[in-house]
């Protein structure tokens, strides 16, 4: 599993994704993909692997991902504060990007 | 203006001025709870041991979950009416929202699939520490926010 590779597809479908949906893509929505990404690479590829070798169900997969989603927003809040934070780049439509991405990858 | 700079009450006012100004930054967020924090550290080690359970079935374990999470209840009550604490609680409310992926969400998981596996188990369980972790951090800072706004105070009356 190359999964350097499959990393690199989802950083190009997931821009392509936000540019199709909101014109350009500013600056700091980039910035909050890759650090959302960056983030998430080790868990991911421990999270593929354990896909991969049946570990982990589909649905368990998801769960973790989303969990990551909850995490990052969770550090919006304690970085940010209540009234700034702006988490809607991470919706269903990203999560649902990456983890389809990595499952028809993988299985 | 030179004479009022010159002027000795204009200097006093001035200080006041200072003084209450740095006060009112010392005060917009709550100051660090000695409790908050170990009640904290308390219900981590015990929703962390809690789901290491949850390769058993979930009926088996629900009075232990319930007890658990009345206890996270309690502290989020604690955390809703303390000052200027919005952001602890909203960080609270998403940890423990069974909508979400975390502490809430994760026994929701264990109670629609009566067991699960200890390899997402294993991965949840680190994926919550490190929620939880966000929360003591976080309460951590406020002690050396307060610290360093009482020195900026005390340096301001000197």
């Amino acid at each position: 599993m190359d999964f350097n590779s499959i990393l690199s597809e989802i950083k190009k479908v997931v821009f392509q994704l936000f540019e199709e949906q909101y014109g350009t893509l500013k600056n700091t929505s980039k910035q909050e993909i890759e650090c959302f990404l960056e983030n998430a690479t080790e868990k991911l590829k421990r999270w593929s692997k354990l896909l991969k070798n049946k570990e982990l169900t589909k649905e368990e997969f998801i769960w973790l991902l989303k969990s990551q989603k909850d995490c990052i927003h969770l550090k919006a809040l304690q970085q940010v504060g209540v009234s700034k934070i702006s988490i809607g780049l991470f919706k269903n439509k990203v999560l649902n990007t990456v983890a389809s991405l990595i499952i028809n990858r993988i299985l | 203006m030179i004479y009022f700079l010159k002027n000795g009450r204009f200097k006093s006012v001035l200080l006041l001025l200072i003084i209450v100004n740095t006060s009112c930054v010392n005060f917009k967020t709550a100051i660090y709870d000695q409790y908050s924090f170990q009640k904290t550290v308390e219900l981590k080690i015990d929703a962390l041991q809690l789901m290491e359970s949850a390769t058993t079935p979930y009926k088996d374990n629900e009075k232990a979950i319930s007890h658990f999470l009345k206890e996270v209840d309690k502290i989020i009550e604690y955390e809703k009416y303390k000052p200027r604490n919005k952001i602890s609680y909203a960080m609270w409310k998403l940890i423990k929202n069974p909508k979400n992926n975390l502490l809430g969400g994760f026994f929701e998981c264990w109670k629609a699939q009566n067991q699960l596996s200890e390899a997402f188990i294993k991965e949840a369980k680190l994926q919550i520490s490190e929620a939880l972790d966000m929360l003591l951090h976080y309460e951590g800072k406020k002690s050396r926010t307060a610290k360093a706004n009482i020195l900026n105070i005390l340096s301001n009356n000197q």
